[in-house]
């Protein structure tokens, strides 16, 4: 018996500033404890939050990005419950009115695209972290109020290979934005899952179990995997009525999803607006400005690539995959490379060196300029395509301009009446060797082309020889 | 020579001639404070020690002054009334307090928390008072910080015979004021003097980024603006919580409140002022007190959910966090505080939010709407304040109205009932603070109340 | 009509993280028995349906948000001095079992 998956994500994502969203403390990882923090991260008494406007242009750009109704104004509700890492008892959420509604966002899974619907999207504030000893835990308040957006997807994903593409393509989108590091191995992102299990034909969802704080995506695959199978065998065994509506959680060592606690122990969160954070109007001229900035997502990108022009699917995604690569590959065009051209640069010798150095394409000193010019040589016939290599990787390694290793000494001879010169001369010094060739010793070709190359060192244009050669022996 | 009984400007001038020093206030301040203490029991902390102050231009630098305690004072106990928070010493001031240190003023105690029945009033022992209130009124300083949520500032002030003063909500930073009910409290001052209250409001205001409910009054000036100009000025006061014929079971006191009140409207309009009796719907009248619960007992609770004795507060007992938060709780807050949170949990529980939360909030958004309507046609409304009838109750709670809309309401002392004070409210709309105080200051200048200090009455 | 009983007190109390005495209890129900006559107080207030709750002080407010500049972080001695139970750099408690 099949049934069919159906799922919803819940992604939590740490969004990018200088200051914590509700405090003025700074935003970002500290291994020393309680040293990113002031009195409102801890919960002094008469505290207030103070709204930082960066994270709310953030948490509209990503509204905006998932194409989501926005609200009028920014509001805040209070979400009420006790526990150690949260110092006031409040976390500031958006219940009431999120900063984006009712959103859509097409991904691409498996070679094929796919309308995702998003609930919502709304803009909170992180917990504090513990960590644990044998009879005692400790607090650090370095994360506490720090910027959160969470969204929220419809139950509209029906595989785990889904989830995933979809978290992917999140992750992307955050860091084209420049939202967020969306670094999952900081613990950036953090996602709840909701699993049901359905007939192929049902019409209505099957028990919904939420499994909590599933940390990289490679656990979200696992634990839908594992759930999607564990309810399914239960159905199957006509004992479905074991699936009940609860929280679980993923053990990555086991690769089990466990019972945390069930719907009837839901915490009562009492959320209502915050008075402390007056409505913040946000005007169309600010949301329009937001919009004006957001780039070009990776997806559209990557089917200009293959559509306009021509590369590869797969050439194509390796110079999406990363902003500043893709950014670096359009300048090149902007420049007047050809796109073929400066995909294949880029993908086999940039990406290996940048590999085999540990340095992103921004640390280069070869900047796309440098790359136009080089090739740009190599097409007026300045330099030869080895030499080009050569001096690719010298610019690099040496962080000189490219033009300090194009001189007099080794251009090419690409000058028909310098290079028509110099073989006159050495026809004339090989008289017998011209009538043996025009006689059908055709193999002399050879000859007079590295008759030419010694004299030149090396330096005449090669292509340009052969013809000049042709021309004054075929005549 | 006792100096602690006079006006801030007087000492000012005092203290720039050299004829007093800041320590001789001081000194003075503190021991009027401890005897007041010892007499009415308005104090949390007498502070022993203050930082050594020059007399600048400042008319506040070197004068004593009082803050409630809820108001976080750097190294100085603030417990915001809360057992929970018996040791607490703040490291940081609330944003008031540091205002008023840049001035030169010197904190010289911390007064209990509220109305308190622990806290006695100076004009009748057997009755009570806040702490704030008690020790301006008794002469321990010129004037004292407290905090206004629903009318805790304009009520006490009444019944102590001194001036309390409400600005706008958000005119005075609350950062790092022990939050009560978030969407109501009000900073404000105690003074004996209209004049006094807007000195001390005009050095306390402005935005602070710590605060988002602040706003730029930078081109408001509350001293400046006292010119007791009377004339034109429009006034209303409500037939519902005024005519003494609503109350048919009024007593003695009660008629002679409202027999003041209306020879004090008398008096107005012999000045030149226009005083309309106006009409409200008695359904808004006699909701406020209940809208007033709901809402403070919401936001009460939800204030109070950050007490857990973790990062401050005795640590609670037990084997685990839970245990802990617990037992500190149901140490550290009192059954009047506990009672709050039970109806607080009530009215916001998800179910009943509609219901109870947010028809309280339409309602109080009603009775706003109201007072707005009367301002387009009046420049404040007046009423009795602090009749202490219980027969009167929509009069009682009518001053709720003022937190309510957030707006500038300032209470006076206009006569006496019984040989104790009798007051009048003053309360216009948002922002026009300074048009208010200009009222009171007029108003306060017909007649003999300003500058005065308790005096037991024999009862 | 007995909508309340002391177990919902229990409940609340319990919810909010304290005890309640048995003489605290009583008074916390009579409160919460006392809870309807407040809402028909209210309810009695003409157009009370359609009107939008009023969730901030001020409606009017113009607000200008903070623009993103970090402050330096609190010394630890002023976050912790308050603090009973404190390690090394960070406030202790018995071990908080994932839940």
């Amino acid at each position: 018996m099949k049934y069919k998956a159906v799922i919803g994500l819940e992604m939590h994502c740490e969004l990018k500033s200088d200051s914590k969203v509700f405090s003025r403390s700074r935003n970002g990882y500290s291994k020393l404890a309680n040293s990113n923090v002031c009195p409102f991260d801890l919960g002094f008494p008469g505290t207030m939050p103070s709204l930082n406007k960066k994270s709310v242009r953030e948490a509209v750009m990503m509204a905006l990005v998932l194409n989501c109704k926005l609200p009028e104004y920014m509001l805040f509700d209070r979400k009420h419950y006790f526990y150690p890492d949260l110092p006031s008892g409040i976390q500031l959420t958006q219940n009431t009115m999120p900063v984006g509604v009712d959103g859509a966002i097409e991904i691409e899974c498996g070679g094929s695209r796919k309308m995702v619907y998003i609930h919502d999207i709304h803009l909170e504030d992180d917990a504090a972290s513990m960590d644990h000893f044998d009879d005692t835990s400790v607090i650090d308040y370095n994360r506490s109020a720090a910027p959160l957006l969470e969204l929220v997807t419809q139950p509209c994903l029906y595989s785990a290979e889904e989830a995933v593409a979809f978290l992917e393509h999140m992750r992307s989108a955050y860091k084209y934005c420049g939202t967020s590091e969306a670094d999952t191995a900081k613990g950036q992102i953090r996602c709840d899952v909701n699993v049901s299990i359905m007939d192929e034909d049902a019409t209505e969802f099957g028990t919904r179990v939420e499994i909590k704080n599933v940390n990289s995506f490679s656990n979200v695959y696992d634990a839908i995997k594992y759930e999607v199978k564990r309810q399914s065998e239960l159905k199957a065994a006509g004992r479905y009525d074991e699936v009940v509506q609860e929280t679980r959680r993923y053990d990555d060592v086991s690769g089990t999803t466990q019972r945390m606690r069930s719907k009837e122990d839901a915490v009562d969160y009492r959320y209502f607006p915050e008075p402390n954070i007056p409505r913040y109007r946000l005007t169309p001229e600010w949301v329009e400005s937001i919009r004006r900035e957001i780039p070009r997502l990776a997806l559209e990108r990557k089917d200009m690539y293959t559509g306009t022009y021509g590369l590869s699917e797969y050439d194509a995604a390796i110079l999406v995959r990363e902003k500043e690569i893709s950014d670096y590959f359009e300048k090149c065009i902007t420049l007047g490379m050809d796109p073929k051209e400066a995909c294949n640069w880029i993908t086999v010798n940039i990406i290996a060196y940048m590999n085999k150095n540990e340095l992103t394409i921004d640390e280069l000193f070869l900047r796309p300029e440098h790359l136009y010019f080089i090739t740009d040589n190599v097409k007026k016939g300045t330099i030869s395509s080895k030499q080009a290599k050569e001096i690719f990787f010298k610019v690099l390694a040496e962080k000189k301009e490219p033009s300090a290793f194009i001189s007099k000494e080794n251009a090419q001879i690409s000058n028909e009446g310098e290079l028509g010169e110099i073989i006159d001369g050495i026809l004339a010094a090989n008289p017998s060797e011209v009538e043996k060739y025009r006689g059908g010793k055709e193999k002399l070709f050879e000859f007079f082309v590295g008759q030419v190359m010694r004299q030149t060192r090396g330096k005449a244009n090669p292509v340009l020889t052969k013809e000049l050669l042709h021309r004054k022996l075929d005549q | 020579m006792t100096y602690m009984t006079k006006s801030v400007e007087e000492l000012h001038e005092l203290l720039i001639k050299g004829e007093t020093s800041p320590q001789e206030l001081l000194d003075e301040a503190w021991r009027n404070s401890r005897e007041i203490q010892e007499r009415y029991n308005a104090f949390v902390t007498v502070t022993d020690k203050a930082e050594e102050t020059e007399v600048t231009d400042h008319v506040l630098s070197g004068i004593p002054y009082g803050a409630e305690d809820l108001y976080s004072t750097k190294g100085v106990l603030t417990t915001g009334g809360f057992q929970a928070l018996c040791d607490y010493i703040p490291f940081f001031s609330a944003g008031p307090a540091d205002r008023l240190a840049e001035t030169g003023a010197v904190l010289a105690g911390k007064t209990a928390v509220g109305e308190s029945a622990a806290v006695r009033n100076p004009w009748d022992p057997e009755r009570s008072a806040a702490g704030s209130a008690c020790a301006v009124a008794a002469g321990a300083f010129p004037f004292a910080l407290a905090v206004d949520t629903g009318d805790s500032i304009r009520r006490p002030a009444a019944y102590c015979g001194i001036v309390g003063y409400k600005p706008t909500y958000g005119m005075i930073s609350r950062h790092g004021v022990i939050a009560g009910v978030s969407s109501m409290d009000h900073c404000g001052v105690f003074a004996r003097s209209t004049a006094d209250a807007a000195i001390v409001a005009d050095a306390m205001k402005g935005l602070d980024i710590d605060d988002m409910t602040t706003w730029d009054s930078s081109d408001v000036h509350l001293r400046a603006a006292l010119q007791g100009d009377f004339a034109g000025k429009k006034l209303c006061y409500v037939k519902e919580l005024c005519d003494i014929r609503n109350y048919p079971d009024a007593d003695e006191t009660l008629k002679a409140h409202l027999a003041n009140f209306m020879e004090k409207v008398v008096m107005l309009r012999a000045h030149g002022a226009q005083v309309d009796e106006v009409s409200v719907d008695r359904a808004l009248l006699e909701a406020v007190s209940s809208i007033y619960l709901v809402i403070s007992c919401a936001e009460s609770t939800s204030n109070l959910t950050g007490i857990n004795g973790l990062v401050f507060g005795p640590r609670g007992e037990g084997r685990s966090w839970a245990e802990q938060i617990k037992n500190h709780r149901t140490r550290g807050l009192d059954t009047s505080v506990k009672r709050k949170v039970i109806v607080g949990a009530y009215v916001l529980k998800d179910e009943n939010q509609e219901r109870y939360f947010k028809n309280a909030q339409r309602g109080r958004r009603l009775i706003v709407d109201a007072w707005k309507e009367l301002f387009r046609a009046y420049d404040a409304v007046i009423q009795p304040a602090g009749t202490g009838a219980t027969d009167a109750a929509v009069l009682e709670d009518a001053m709720l109205i003022g937190s309510f809309g957030g707006f500038p309401s300032i209470t006076i002392p206009d006569g006496f009932v019984d040989g104790l004070p009798a007051a009048l409210n003053i309360t216009g709309n948002c922002y026009e603070d300074e048009k208010i105080l200009d009222i009171a200051y007029g108003i306060e200048s017909m007649m003999d109340y300003k500058g005065q200090i308790a005096k037991e009455v024999r009862k | 009509m007995n909508k309340f009983s002391t177990d919902l007190v229990d409940l609340f109390a319990s919810e909010q993280m304290f005890d309640l005495t048995e003489e605290e209890k009583c008074i916390a129900l009579a409160d919460l028995e006392a809870m309807e006559q407040h809402m028909e107080k209210i309810d009695r207030i003409p157009g009370i349906k359609t009107a939008a709750p009023m969730t901030h002080c001020l409606d009017d407010f113009m607000l200008e948000l903070r623009e993103d500049e970090a402050v330096e972080s609190t010394p630890i001695e002023d976050l912790l001095a308050n603090a009973d139970e404190v390690f090394d750099r960070e406030i202790e408690l018995p071990k908080v079992v994932n839940g």
